[in-house]
């Protein structure tokens, strides 16, 4: 399903609801692009350098398009766009500083600043600060489907905050229903994390550390070395070749060590990977990327 | 060495068509700012700012530093800015020290500091000479001036200053990373080239054990086992596949293993 934010949904609207604008409006959004490409034609290069996953390059683009333009609202989308890419690059800091650049040469922009500030600090896994920026855009959501998708963002926040209410909360708000959403959290708040220090004193019999966060046939593993080294060892102790007896204790301890490790991070991996299965449930496919069509207006196209 | 040292210069030095390479190179985006000093550059060849910074971009990045050190020195020798001529100075004289060329190095620190006029290169200049005098005595008695000027700003050196200008050689790790760098080698030394790359993740275990080693000292052991038992059962669930070379394998990076020690981390 696509939605598009309120200009873009305007626009769609108009051609149906009157048919007398019909071949105004049709002629408008056809030179809508023009006027966007016509700002910079470094602009074209940025486009063509996203397509082609080069997005620190096509960051430098756009950003050169904003510092070039001398609207200060055609600036600002500029700069949105170069953060979008910088963000794209994982180029999280830069991503920011864009923002702050993009809202100071156009408030207006805010509400969609805030979705990638919040995107920002989602791929830098600061939760506390991407929670606090969906919830603010949310609040100042301009359309429902950016209201739905701040909702997502909100839930999935939460949950690797551990607040599980709080993202139930979240997905009230939203425009949508929810449903694959609501069912991802219960599942989640029906199962149960494991304990790393139960998985660390498990691991001290080796393999079943692994055993513990359901990893059987690494545990198996686990559990046949060891006690081949530790046969080894005996073996070699009986028949006092020391020698061997010592080579093969320094294998076995580093397999004894592996295996109360491992105990411990396999019970974090398998907390992890419930936590990822129910951020997935939630999000869908939510996702959003800028009309490039009508760049430097940035109008967000919605996919869930 | 730091890219933050030229600020001080580089802004004063932008001139409006240089805004964005300026802003690249704080960001230390190399590659882009030596783009975009190249654009500049192709607009007006005697833009000698723009060569600049894309050489020193360029040095940055370790690509062609012959060519970044050919760009310097005729900037160095004949740059019409007096303060662009300082600075290829001193990023010249930086070059030749690490690679243990004193006597040149000493000539164009010298030539940078006598030149500058700004305060923080003047700092940096004097502060690296007398450093690169004290590491390579061969270069023997400095004009009685210059030994006069470097004396007298010696009080202005901070203790951070002094850090940043000294030439920092590569750490080796510490003491607790030995014994398992040295089970590295051995097996890329006696054991690999008889088996063969057989590993099917990234990065391959043995570079997993070599960069937890560096990181973690002896703690790589039981990641190391830890890996190793698991790698097949990683391969099986074929998550976070990578091309590398025509083949897949699967990225399976330390810091996976790691993450939660940070405290507070989820």
């Amino acid at each position: 399903m696509i939605l598009f934010d309120d200009k873009t949904h305007l626009q769609f609207a108009l051609i149906r609801v009157n048919s007398r604008f019909r071949i105004l409006i049709s002629v408008i959004l056809i030179f809508l692009p023009l006027r966007g490409f016509g700002e910079s034609e470094g602009a074209r290069v940025a486009l063509d350098l996203a397509r082609e996953g080069d997005y620190a390059g096509a960051a430098v683009e756009f950003r050169r398009a904003a510092m070039e333009s001398d609207q200060a609202p055609a600036r600002g989308g500029w700069f949105w766009a170069s953060a979008y890419e910088y963000h794209r690059a994982a180029k999280l800091s830069v991503s920011d500083r864009m923002l702050d650049r993009a809202e100071d040469a156009d408030p207006a922009l805010s509400d969609r600043a805030l979705l990638l500030r919040g995107e920002n600090a989602m791929k830098g896994g600061r939760w506390d600060e991407s929670a606090f920026y969906f919830e603010s855009a949310v609040e100042g959501a301009a359309s429902d489907p950016q209201r739905a998708y701040a909702a997502r963002k909100l839930a999935a926040s939460r949950v690797r905050l551990k607040d599980v209410e709080g993202a139930e909360a979240a997905l009230d708000r939203s425009s949508l229903r929810e449903t694959d959403g609501r069912d991802a959290l219960q599942a989640y708040r029906e199962g149960r994390d494991k304990r790393p220090g139960l998985g660390g004193a498990l691991g001290m019999l080796p393999g079943f550390g692994y055993f513990y966060a359901g990893e059987w046939a690494t545990g198996f593993r686990s559990l046949i070395l060891n006690s081949l080294f530790i046969f080894g060892m005996l073996h070699t102790a009986e028949n006092e070749q020391w020698g061997a007896f010592a080579v093969i204790t320094f294998f076995e301890f580093t397999w004894y060590s592996g295996s109360i490790y491992g105990g411990i991070d396999s019970t974090h991996r398998f907390n992890r990977r419930r936590e990822d299965q129910c951020v997935d449930g939630i999000l869908g496919r939510a996702s959003f990327e800028p009309d490039s069509s009508v760049l430097p207006t940035v109008s967000l196209r919605f996919q869930f | 060495m730091p890219g933050i040292l030229f600020l001080f210069l580089v802004v004063r030095l932008a001139v409006g068509n240089m805004d964005l390479a300026v802003e690249l190179f704080e960001e230390q985006d190399w590659n882009n700012c030596r783009r975009e000093c190249r654009r500049v550059f192709d607009d007006d060849p005697q833009a000698e700012k723009a060569a600049l910074l894309g050489s020193i971009s360029l040095l940055r990045q370790g690509n062609d530093i012959a060519a970044a050190q050919a760009t310097l020195e005729r900037l160095a020798a004949g740059a019409a800015d007096r303060e662009a001529r300082a600075m290829a100075a001193y990023e010249l004289g930086r070059l030749q020290w690490a690679r243990g060329e004193a006597e040149a190095a000493a000539r164009n620190l010298q030539k940078a500091f006598l030149l500058t006029s700004d305060h923080a290169l003047f700092l940096r200049a004097g502060c690296s000479l007398d450093l690169l005098r004290k590491d390579s005595p061969i270069i023997g008695t400095l004009d009685p001036a210059v030994f006069q000027s470097l004396e007298t700003s010696r009080a202005l050196w901070s203790r951070d200053l002094v850090r940043e200008c000294g030439m920092r050689k590569e750490k080796a790790g510490s003491i607790l990373s030995k014994p398992g760098q040295w089970v590295v080698a051995f097996y890329r030394r006696g054991i690999r080239p008889a088996i063969g790359a057989r590993c099917s993740l990234l990065p391959s275990c043995s570079e997993y054990f070599n960069q937890a080693s560096r990181k973690h000292g002896l703690l790589a052991f039981p990641l190391i086992a830890d890996r190793l038992v698991r790698e097949p059962s990683v391969v099986v669930m074929q998550e976070h596949p990578v091309h590398v070379h025509d083949k897949i394998r699967f990225a399976d990076p330390v810091e996976d293993h790691t993450w939660w020690w940070r405290k507070g981390c989820r």
